[in-house]
C-alpha cells in the first residue's frame, strides 16, 4: 500500500513505517526541505538495494558507492521530475542505472588501472578478497561480458524483483520493448555462462596437465 | 485452398524464437493463455527449446541466488550523501538568489530533444505561412477591386528603435567638415517618410580642411577630440570640440514637411582655437607654437614654451591642445574620461615619439617623458600602459662583429646624410628593445611590467589576458619609428599587481610641477603586473590564436608525470591534463599512429590507460615536440 498520508504529500512504505514527504512534487515546484526529506527517506529505504545494483553493474565496491551517491543526490536535484509516489522506486533505479551507464560510457574512454603504489609484499586486505571471490565468479563473469543495458535489465528483474512496468519505467522504455530487452538478456546470459564454463573447464584442464606434467619432473 | 498465412522458408526458426521470448518473458509476467497453449505444445516437440527452457531456469536461478548475498552498502553512505546534498542544496540556494534558472535536462515539463524539435517544426510551419515577398510591416493593402476605390497611397512606416544616441562627422554641401549627433527612436527609409528631421542644433562645424584622422568622443560625452591629419608639412593638431547637449527624443515622432533633415545647421559653434599660433591653417613655415616638444628634452614640459597660458580655453569655443606633431598610434580617453593620452613626435625634427597626457579642462597638453622613443599603449584602468624602446645592437650577421651595444639613446636612428655612401662593413641590423610600464597619470610614477620584448601590450577588459608583440623592434631609418623585429604576436596571461604602483626614483619635478619619468630606470619588483610567460615569451609557435578550452587544464609541467606509450619503449613527459585530452613532450612524434594508447602516470591519481588521438603538434623550444592529444574511446 502507499497512498497519501496527508493532503498534497504522499508516503513511501518502508515495510516498518511510513515516511510522510509532504507538498513534494504535486505542485511541481522544488522545495529545499521537502526534497532534503524526500530523498531521506528514499535513502532510507532503498540506498542497499541500488548500492547493491550499482555494485552488480560496475563490480568495483568503491565506485559503487561514489555511485550510489551520485544518484541519490541527482534523485535530490530532480525530486520536483517525480509525478507519482508510487513511482519512486522505479525512478530511482532509473537514475541508478543512467549513472551506471554514464560511468560505463566514461570507462570506456578512460580506464584506470590498479594502484600499483602497494609495497611488492603487501597483500590485499580480507575483505577486499572476498569480496573478489563474490565479484568474481562464473556468473559475475558472464554478466560482465554481456552489454550493459541487459546486464542492467537482467538484474532489476531477476535480482532486484522489479515488476514489468516498473523495468520499463527504470529503463525508460516501453513495456514491449523492455520484454523484448529482457528477452535477448537472457539468451545473452545462457550463451556467455556457456563460453565462461567452456573456458573454464579448459583452464581445469590445463591445470590438471601442469599437474601431471610436474608431477612426472619431479619423479 | 488459401492458407491464413503465406509460409516463409524460417518459419521454423521463427517458432523457435518465438518460443523463447515467451520462456524468458514467461519469468516476468505469466504468459496469455493462448501463448503459454502454444508454448506447451512447441516445447513438447522441440528438444533444442526444452534444452533452452532448461537453461533459461537455470540461469535465473543462479541469478535470484544473488539475492541472497547482499552486498552491504558503506556504513559512511548516508554521510557523504547527506553532505554532497547539502553541498548541492547550497548551490541551488545560490543559484536561485542570483536568479539562475536550476539545472535541469528537461526544458519545462518537456525533454530538450521534443523542445527543439517543436521549435524547428513552428519555424517551418511560421515560414511557410509567411507571404513570399517578406513581412509587410505597413497597413495590408485591400485585395482585388479594393485597391481601385480611392485607397491612400502606401508608404513606409516609420519603424520605432531602441532610443541610441548616436554622433558621426560628415561632409557638408559646402566641403566643410561637421560634427553631428542626435538621439535617434525610429528610422524611415526614405526622407518623405514621417521621421522628423533631426534636429540642425546638434550640428558642430569642424574647422578642418582634410578629413582628420582620427576623432574621439569623452566617455562623459562632454568634448570631442579632433586629431587633424597629419599630412600637412605643419604636422598635426589636436583639437578640443565641446559637444552640444542632446535633448532627449520626443516621445512620439511628429510629422513633418520638412523632406531635408540634412539643412544647414542654424547654429554653428565656434571652432577657432584660441591662439593663432595653434590654428590648423597656420602657415608650415612658422615654427610652431608649442606646448608640444621640441628636439631638447627640458623643453618639453616647459609651460613657458607653450602659447600664452591667459589664453585659457573659452567652454563654448574649441581649442587646440597641441601642435604641430605626428600621433603616432591612436589617441584614447582614461575611462572614467578625465584624461587623454596619445603619443606624438615633433612634425620637424628626427626624434621619436614621446608619451603626452591631457587632463580633460587644461588648456594644453603635456609631454610627460622626453626620451623621445615612449609609446603610448593603452590605459589600463586609470593607469597610462606604454612602452619604451631600450637600444641596443645585435647583429644577426655573424660577420658583422663590429655592431657593437651602443648604449646612447638614439645614435641608430639618424641615417646616413648620403644615400649614395657605400657601406665597406656589411650593415649590422641593429635591434632595439621594448620595455612596458605603467605609469600613473596624477603622480607619473612607472611601474614596470614584468617581461622582456614586451611590446604594445594590450590588456583585456577583464584584466585576465594580454595580446603584445614579443620581439625585438628594427629603427626604421628615419630616425622616428621603429617596425617590427624578430619576435611573433602572442597572448598571454596578465597578473595584474594589487599593491600601488612604485614610485620612480628617476622622476624629477618638471617645469609644469611635475615629476618627468624616466621609465628607463624603472626597477621591477615583486609588485608588479606581470605576465604569466616572465621571459616574455609567450606561448609555443603554432598557438598564436586563442585557445578556446572547455575544460580546465592542469598544468603538470614541472612534475614526474609521464606517459608511457604502448608503440615505443621511451616515456613522454605530461606536459598538461584536462577532462578531454592531455598534452604531451614527445621527442619524436613521426611513428605516431592516428590513434595511440597510452598509460599515463599522474601525481595523486592512480596509472590509467587511454586511447589518445594527436590533435596537434608544436615543437618546444627545447628541440620536444609537443602533441596535444584528445581522449577518444
Amino acid at each position: 500500500m502507499s497512498g497519501s498520508s496527508e493532503p498534497g504529500g504522499f508516503a513511501i512504505r518502508t515495510g516498518v513505517r511510513e515516511w510522510p514527504v509532504a507538498g513534494r512534487a504535486m505542485t511541481g515546484t522544488w522545495n529545499r526541505d521537502s526534497a532534503g526529506t524526500f530523498v531521506e527517506a528514499l535513502f532510507a529505504r532503498h540506498h542497499g538495494e541500488i548500492y547493491a545494483y550499482l555494485l552488480r553493474m560496475i563490480r568495483d565496491p568503491e565506485l559503487a558507492a561514489d555511485l550510489a551517491q551520485d544518484a541519490f543526490v541527482k534523485a535530490y536535484r530532480a525530486y520536483d521530475t517525480l509525478e507519482k509516489g508510487e513511482n519512486a522506486r522505479a525512478w530511482l533505479y532509473q537514475i541508478a542505472h543512467r549513472v551506471a551507464l554514464d560511468h560505463i560510457r566514461r570507462r570506456k574512454i578512460v580506464r584506470f588501472l590498479p594502484f600499483t603504489g602497494e609495497s611488492a609484499g603487501s597483500s590485499p586486505s580480507a575483505e577486499r578478497l572476498a569480496m573478489d571471490v563474490r565479484l568474481s565468479g562464473p556468473l559475475e563473469r558472464a554478466m560482465a561480458r554481456i552489454p550493459e543495458r541487459q546486464r542492467g535489465a537482467l538484474l532489476m528483474a531477476e535480482v532486484h524483483d522489479l515488476t514489468g512496468l516498473e523495468l520499463a519505467a527504470a529503463l525508460g522504455i516501453s513495456h514491449v520493448a523492455a520484454r523484448a530487452l529482457l528477452t535477448r538478456a537472457r539468451e545473452s546470459l545462457r550463451q556467455a555462462l556457456a563460453a565462461e564454463r567452456t573456458a573454464e573447464a579448459a583452464a581445469e584442464a590445463d591445470r590438471d596437465a601442469a599437474y601431471a606434467h610436474g608431477s612426472e619432473r619431479g619423479r | 485452398m488459401t492458407l491464413p498465412f503465406r509460409r516463409r522458408h524460417n518459419d521454423h526458426e521463427t517458432s523457435h524464437d518465438r518460443a523463447r521470448a515467451l520462456i524468458a518473458t514467461g519469468y516476468l509476467q505469466p504468459n496469455e493463455p493462448v501463448d503459454a497453449d502454444w508454448l506447451e505444445a512447441h516445447l513438447a516437440g522441440c528438444l533444442e527449446c526444452r534444452n533452452d527452457h532448461a537453461a533459461y531456469g537455470a540461469d535465473r536461478e543462479l541469478l535470484r541466488a544473488l539475492r541472497e548475498h547482499a552486498p552491504e552498502p558503506p556504513r559512511d553512505l548516508w554521510a557523504r550523501t547527506a553532505a554532497a546534498i547539502e553541498l548541492e542544496a547550497g548551490r541551488r540556494t545560490r543559484n536561485q538568489r542570483r536568479g539562475r534558472p536550476p539545472r535541469s535536462w528537461r526544458i519545462g515539463h518537456l525533454p530538450a530533444g521534443v523542445a527543439s524539435g517543436l521549435l524547428v517544426v513552428l519555424v517551418v510551419v511560421g515560414a511557410s505561412l509567411i507571404p513570399r515577398g517578406g513581412v509587410q510591416l505597413g497597413p495590408t493593402a485591400p485585395a482585388g477591386s479594393d485597391v481601385a476605390v480611392g485607397t491612400p497611397r502606401s508608404e513606409a512606416t516609420p519603424l520605432a528603435v531602441l532610443t541610441e544616441r548616436l554622433a558621426w562627422i560628415q561632409v557638408a554641401e559646402d566641403g566643410t567638415f561637421e560634427f553631428r549627433q542626435a538621439s535617434v527612436n525610429e528610422v524611415c527609409p526614405d526622407l518623405q517618410s514621417r521621421c522628423a528631421p533631426l534636429d540642425s542644433a546638434m550640428t558642430t562645424s569642424l574647422a578642418i580642411t582634410q578629413a582628420p584622422q582620427a576623432v574621439l568622443m569623452s566617455p562623459t560625452g562632454s568634448e570631442i577630440v579632433v586629431v587633424t591629419s597629419s599630412g600637412s608639412a605643419a604636422g598635426a593638431d589636436i583639437v578640443v570640440l565641446p559637444v552640444p547637449t542632446v535633448p532627449p527624443p520626443p516621445e512620439t515622432a511628429a510629422p513633418s514637411a520638412s523632406t531635408d533633415p540634412s539643412t544647414t545647421p542654424s547654429t554653428t559653434l565656434p571652432s577657432a582655437p584660441p591662439s593663432a599660433a595653434s590654428t590648423p591653417g597656420a602657415t608650415p613655415t612658422e615654427p610652431p607654437a608649442t606646448p608640444t616638444p621640441s628636439g631638447l628634452p627640458t623643453q618639453s614640459p616647459d609651460p613657458s614654451a607653450s602659447p600664452d597660458p591667459s589664453a585659457s580655453p573659452d567652454p563654448s569655443a574649441g581649442y587646440s591642445i597641441v601642435t604641430g606633431v605626428v600621433v603616432v598610434g591612436d589617441a584614447a580617453y582614461s575611462p572614467d574620461g578625465l584624461w587623454l593620452a596619445f603619443s606624438a613626435r615633433l612634425a620637424f625634427g628626427v626624434v621619436g615619439p614621446d608619451l603626452y597626457l591631457w587632463r580633460v579642462g587644461d588648456p594644453l597638453a603635456t609631454a610627460v617623458t622626453d626620451d623621445h622613443r615612449t609609446f603610448f599603449s593603452g590605459w589600463l584602468g586609470g593607469q597610462v600602459l606604454a612602452n619604451r624602446v631600450e637600444t641596443g645592437v645585435v647583429s644577426a650577421d655573424p660577420s658583422a662583429t663590429a655592431a657593437a651595444p651602443t648604449p646612447s639613446p638614439a645614435p641608430t636612428l639618424t641615417p646616413s646624410a648620403d644615400p649614395n655612401a657605400t657601406p665597406t662593413t656589411p650593415p649590422a641590423v641593429v635591434e632595439d628593445h621594448p620595455v612596458a610600464f605603467l605609469l600613473d597619470p596624477e603622480t607619473l610614477a612607472t611601474t614596470p611590467v614584468a617581461g622582456t620584448d614586451v611590446w604594445r601590450p594590450t590588456v583585456d577588459p577583464t584584466g585576465r589576458s594580454v595580446v603584445y608583440w614579443s620581439g625585438t623592434l628594427i629603427p626604421d631609418g628615419t630616425g622616428t619609428g621603429w617596425s617590427l623585429g624578430t619576435g611573433r604576436l602572442v597572448i598571454d596571461g596578465w597578473l595584474d599587481g594589487s599593491a600601488p604602483p612604485t614610485e620612480e626614483p628617476s622622476a624629477k619635478p618638471g617645469n609644469s610641477g611635475r615629476p618627468t619619468a624616466t621609465p628607463a630606470a624603472a626597477v621591477f619588483g615583486p609588485t608588479m603586473p606581470v605576465l604569466k610567460t616572465p621571459t616574455g615569451a609567450g606561448p609555443l609557435p603554432g598557438s598564436t590564436a586563442p585557445e578556446n578550452r572547455k575544460w580546465e587544464r592542469v598544468q603538470l609541467a614541472g612534475t614526474r608525470a609521464y606517459a608511457q606509450l604502448s608503440d615505443r619503449p621511451q616515456t613522454a613527459r605530461v606536459l598538461d591534463l584536462g577532462y578531454g585530452g592531455v598534452a604531451l613532450e614527445i621527442s619524436s612524434v613521426e611513428e605516431l599512429s592516428a590513434t595511440f594508447e597510452a598509460v599515463l602516470h599522474v601525481p595523486i591519481l592512480p596509472p590509467v590507460r587511454v586511447n589518445l588521438k594527436p590533435l596537434y603538434q608544436v615543437r618546444t623550444p627545447s628541440g620536444q615536440e609537443r602533441v596535444g592529444c584528445a581522449f577518444v574511446s
